[in-house]
């Protein structure tokens, strides 16, 4: 996203008086008020992932394995999305635009792997209507999905920004990267909570 | 009045900023806590309506003014308006206006998003309202409790627009609430630390960071009634083993820190304008603070005490009348303190200060009602009926809007450059003052006398006929003095006496300046040395904390060289494409794609905008 | 300006006067059949016995900060000579006592709460279970020996008495104030309340649905009789047995009540046709003292106007909404007809 001046003349970075970027300051707040969104869908969840009077139980539906993939899979996400910042920090364009390329192309494919799952229950007889493990369990991970969608979005658009100049992305810019940044490793960690809550603790029962 | 209008926009700027699309395409926190305000003062009036003719319908019983559905809709309409279109943005209105001039800076953080905010409250309320030529408004109450809501027993799209004007309503107040957290965190002027803040600004920054971790609670919930009653998600479908508590709680974990949302920004008003008007500083600043901070900690707490019937156990209900009942302490902290800022100082009894002691006469009887609500035996008597709307209505009305009216009488003159009428201002109190007593007084008794809330008529016979006439003509008493109110506001505009700078003699930085403000406020970001630069200024003999003998006067800056942001027109585009996909996903979801590509391009066009520094003087 | 120095102490005090007639009115139960300020049983007594407790700290409390408060204005309120006052920050010492006083005062104010929740929780093991079920916007009680009916609750006046809580459709809240204390009926779970009637207290006693439950939420009223041991055997055997033999119209309204569709929706004991579990029971209806879920008296003008129009006495009643009779013109009850049902009613004693 591109800086706009806010208030007073500046060359440089801006003056703030906690000596964090205003923008920075508003991503971490804002995430934090994503923690309560995720929070209140997880304890939905967890409310009803046994109370279902009928319909697939999460036991006969998820499936660990696949899931287990595609987690590494976002979780390498966030590695590349490191590399990305790493590079564009230290000028590196080339490595800049590999590793934002990277990222977009791993969450995509998370995102590939959660259509493949919902197909899969939809099939199995478990529509986000049928039961309240349905209802609970397709809005949570739709959500997520959504965010990691908006996520991909973000990323191709810093793809394809940086190559507005032959320059790429400066390092005097990279809090532009940095800020996706934060984002993309939020939208992750809130994944490995979700794989824990839903996957994982529901197989063990 | 024009012109005062075109005053308060136009200082010292060129031309261009007046208009229609000035106004449309403006960043100004200045201007946008105007349309915030006169947005909020206007759905006051309308919320005032539909209270006033539920009064009429209530004034006799077995009367037959009004329907019972319509009833319905007009009580849930009420609340609806009042919170979320009247009281919330009426604070949005002071925090916008007045948070940069208290801190010492020239605009808010993101300028951008906080027009956004104002047009996604505005395009959200009118969604809302829409719901009345639409097949009919929201009429399940405001807490909407499941499963009433259900497309079963509310077919129709009454709660769809609740669920999706919510929606956008949400979305407004927590972009303002993000931006005003950055804003007071990041931009205040050197030497501002936190405890040399405002005490006002002090309460904005604790209701911003309540916005931000309650509405996200309500979103989901919103977003699993709007799932249930599109999709069939059974989340409140006790036969599917979902659970209509499950709204109960999501609406609750978000609507009780709703209400100290409600009540701080007054809160905070009323302790500037009393240390004010007593010529002595707020007693106990650090106490005052901390309590309003821990206000809103508990304030996560007592969700449950909304829920003593509906059958949680004994220990669960226990712990949550505890949790109740503490809340007590931080609130009477404040108000201890407020009595002994008044204490030995010279009280000016003109009309800020009228509000502002009606405000806390008024708000002790709320707070005493609320203690016996919490002892959840008397609350199995007390729940669901005019009792409880005696409190709601002491504290939010008693409290929040007396105190909202006196920080309207007491800033018009910074914002505006006159005063505001003291004649009509007195009487405006004393009707309000008398009228809510007359009003909401007696829904005690009423209520004590088993009332139930939410009914559209009762009998002959029921004991409660002379409370409630008495309680409509209090409802007149109030009309009439709301129509002093705005009298009084539009000959103010118009011919009130000059004001200039500091006509009460203030304490604070927003007094330093000129009345109304430059565009860019301050010729010099002021250096703070203590909570009351002003008044320190003023009076240096007098002051706590003095600057240190080398400090350095801050140098005016040339006015041509201070840059504002521009003015723009993607704020009010990407507000309107969010606002249409929420109205279109009532009309079909698959049409709601062409908002949210209005959306989109709102936000890549915002993105790109150019912002490099345009000249404006 | 503000008056305050001609408010004179003696127009104080009969203002408060004034005020406190009112409070004494609301005790008066034969005026106000739903106050909640006059027990009749042990569950109603214990919480006017917490209710007295906190009203009076809370007298005090009021009393004591708005003296304090209309005092402070008085005194100090500007004069025309007055400079700056001394600038005090604050006083460590208030601080503390204000803080705290209170947290003490509301500590002492938990005690006898916490003991009145935990003794009006728990139903007693004793207790004669009455089955309720919430309907819009009607009662349904049914008996632990299977006897049926409908807004009129008779309980017995020597026994402590439970409810087993549900609903058929929405929330709705049971209540009958001078009884006890309400509880919220949620789908999906079966909540309880009791109470044990005191001695000498039988008779009529009000009640209305609590929770918001629809259009017609303020029709939803119910009564509950406290009736002696031997009226109640009386009732319940009333309850099960067939209706007299009655008059010629009487009989007619017998006919129509099934002929007209009435038996699809309502159960009368005695008639194997008439079984309908939709609407309420009317069992006994002769009997009862009032109709329309407690809203009116039972009376023949009454019950014909019922019968007559009744979305214009409970707006959006199932019955006016879907009942043949009075959604299809070509059926409606006329005059005469409706004349016999009143008899037919009436006469189910």
């Amino acid at each position: 996203m591109a800086t706009h001046s806010t208030t007073a003349p500046h060359t440089g970075p801006l003056a703030t008086t906690t000596g964090v970027d205003h923008r920075k300051l508003l991503m971490w707040t804002f995430l934090a008020s994503e923690c309560l969104f995720f929070g209140s869908l997880i304890a939905t969840f967890l409310l009803f992932k046994d109370a279902s009077v009928s319909g697939p139980t999460p036991q006969e539906v998820l499936n660990i394995p696949v899931t287990s993939t595609s987690t590494f899979v976002l979780l390498t996400s966030s590695l590349s999305m490191v590399l990305a910042l790493a590079a564009i920090q230290r000028g590196d364009i080339v490595s800049g635009r590999v590793w934002i390329l990277a990222t977009a192309v791993l969450g995509a494919t998370f995102l590939g792997f959660q259509v493949f799952e919902f197909k899969e229950f939809i099939d199995e007889g478990l529509k986000p209507s049928t039961n309240v493990f349905g209802a609970s369990f397709f809005t949570l991970t739709g959500f997520h999905g959504a965010h990691v969608a908006v996520g991909v979005i973000w990323l191709m658009s810093l793809f394809i920004f940086s190559f507005k100049s032959k320059d790429g992305i400066p390092a005097s810019k990279s809090l532009d990267v940095e800020l996706c940044g934060l984002y993309w490793h939020f939208v992750d960690i809130v994944w490995v909570v979700i794989f824990t809550v839903v996957y994982l603790i529901s197989s063990l029962e | 009045m024009a012109s005062a209008v075109g005053a308060i926009g136009a200082a010292g700027a060129a031309p261009s900023e007046s208009g229609v699309w000035s106004w449309i395409t403006t960043v100004d926190h200045k201007r946008i806590g105007v349309l915030y305000g006169v947005s909020a003062i206007l759905f006051f009036l309308l919320g005032g309506s539909e209270a006033f003719l539920i009064r009429m319908q209530l004034a006799s019983a077995d009367a037959d003014l009004i329907s019972s559905g319509v009833f319905s809709q007009l009580f849930t309409m009420h609340a609806l308006t009042m919170v979320f279109l009247a009281i919330m943005p009426l604070g949005a209105a002071f925090f916008n206006f007045l948070i940069p001039l208290q801190i010492g800076a020239r605009d808010v953080a993101f300028p951008r998003l906080n027009a956004l905010s104002y047009w996604l409250f505005l395009f959200g309320a009118i969604l809302l309202n829409s719901s009345f030529v639409f097949g009919g408004a929201p009429d399940a109450g405001w807490f909407a409790y499941a499963n009433l809501t259900s497309s079963t027993y509310s077919p129709g799209d009454s709660m769809d627009f609740f669920t999706l004007g919510l929606l956008v309503l949400g979305i407004s107040s927590l972009a303002a609430a993000l931006n005003f957290v950055v804003t007071i965190l990041n931009m205040r002027a050197p030497g501002m630390t936190l405890m040399r803040m405002p005490v006002f600004t002090w309460m904005a920054l604790v209701v911003s960071f309540l916005l931000v971790f309650a509405l996200p609670i309500l979103t989901v919930g919103l977003i699993e009634l709007l799932f249930w009653r599109f999709f069939d998600m059974p989340f409140f479908s006790a036969e599917f083993g979902g659970d209509p508590l499950l709204w109960q709680h999501i609406f609750w974990l978000f609507g009780h820190p709703e209400v100290y949302i409600l009540i701080l920004p007054a809160m905070g008003i009323v302790s500037e304008i009393l240390p004010t008007f007593s010529k002595k500083p707020l007693f106990g600043y650090t106490a005052v603070v901390f309590a309003g901070v821990a206000i809103a900690f508990m304030g996560f707490a007592v969700w449950a005490h909304h829920m003593f019937t509906v059958g949680l156990g004994p220990v669960a209900i226990a712990a949550f009348s505890a949790s109740t009942m503490l809340i007590a302490v931080p609130t009477g902290i404040k108000i201890f303190n407020w009595i002994f800022t008044l204490w030995g100082g010279s009280l000016d009894l003109r009309t800020p200060m009228l509000f502002s002691l009606g405000f806390l006469s008024l708000f002790i009887i709320g707070g005493l009602s609320g203690i016996m609500h919490a002892a959840p035996p008397i609350d199995r008597q007390q729940q669901d009926t005019y009792f409880v709307v005696a409190h709601l209505h002491y504290v939010l009305f008693g409290g929040s809007i007396m105190g909202l009216m006196a920080g309207i009488y007491f800033w018009f003159p910074k914002l505006t450059g006159r005063m505001m009428g003291e004649g009509l201002g007195v009487v405006h109190f004393w009707m309000m003052f008398i009228g809510m007593n007359v009003t909401f007084g007696p829904m005690h008794l009423v209520g004590i006398m088993g009332m139930p809330r939410r009914i559209y008529t009762y009998s002959e016979g029921s004991g409660w006929e002379f409370l409630n006439q008495l309680e409509s003509l209090g409802a007149i008493i109030l009309a009439l003095g709301m129509i002093i109110f705005v009298v009084n506001i539009v000959r103010s505009l118009r011919n009130g006496e000059v004001a200039g700078n500091d006509p009460w003699d203030a304490r604070t930085l927003e007094w330093s300046i000129s009345s109304p403000p430059p565009v860019y406020n301050f010729d010099a970001i002021p250096a703070v040395y203590s909570k009351e630069p002003f008044w320190d200024q003023k009076h240096p003999e007098l002051a706590q904390d003095k600057p240190p003998a080398n400090a350095v006067a801050p140098v005016a800056e040339d006015p041509a060289t201070i840059h504002m942001p521009n003015p723009s027109y993607w704020p009010i585009i990407v507000a309107f494409g969010a606002a249409l996909m929420a109205g279109l996903v009532i009309v079909n979801p698959y049409l709601a794609v062409i908002g949210g590509a209005i959306t989109m391009l709102g936000v890549y066009g915002w993105i790109f905008e150019p912002a490099g520094p345009e000249e404006h003087h | 300006m503000a008056n305050l120095k001609n408010i004179r102490p003696k127009a104080l005090l009969g203002l408060l006067a004034i005020a406190l007639l009112p409070i004494l009115a609301a005790c008066s139960s034969t005026d106000n059949p739903l106050t909640t300020i006059s027990p009749k049983s042990d569950v109603a007594d214990n919480i006017q016995w917490l209710y007295k407790i906190i009203f009076v700290i809370a007298t005090i409390v009021f009393i004591g900060v708005e003296t304090l408060l209309l005092y402070a204005v008085i005194k100090f309120r500007r004069r025309p000579n007055d400079g700056i006052p001394k600038q005090v920050h604050g006083n460590t010492a208030m601080e503390i006592t204000w803080t705290i006083i209170p947290a003490l005062i509301l500590i002492a104010i938990s005690v006898p709460t916490w003991m009145t929740i935990f003794a009006i929780d728990d139903v007693p093991d004793d207790a004669y279970m009455i089955e309720i079920v919430g309907h819009q916007w009607w009662w349904e009680a049914t008996y632990p020996d299977g006897q049926v009916t409908a807004n009129e609750i008779h309980v017995p006046s020597d026994r402590t008495i439970g409810f087993n809580l549900n609903t058929a459709d929405v929330l709705h809240s049971f209540w009958i104030p001078q009884l006890f204390g309400k509880q919220d009926i949620i789908p999906g779970r079966t909540n309880t309340l009791w109470f044990t009637p005191n001695p000498g207290t039988e008779g009529r006693y009000l009640g209305q649905c609590v929770e918001f439950c629809g259009i017609s939420h303020a029709n939803m009223r119910l009564e509950m009789i406290v009736d002696s041991p031997a009226d109640f055997a009386a009732w319940t055997s009333g309850l099960e047995s067939p209706a007299p033999a009655a008059t010629a119209l009487a009989a007619t309204g017998y006919d129509l009540f099934a002929s007209k569709g009435c038996v699809a929706c309502h159960s009368i004991s005695g008639r194997n046709d008439a079984v309908g579990i939709i609407g309420p029971n009317l069992s006994l209806f002769g009997s009862r003292l009032t109709l329309g879920s407690a809203t009116l008296d039972n009376n023949t003008v009454n019950l014909t106007a019922w019968l007559k129009d009744p979305e214009d006495i409970k707006p959006g009643n199932i019955m006016s909404k879907s009942a043949p009779i009075y959604t299809n013109p070509d059926l409606a009850l006329n005059d005469t007809e409706i004349d016999a049902l009143v008899a037919y009613l009436q006469s189910l004693k």
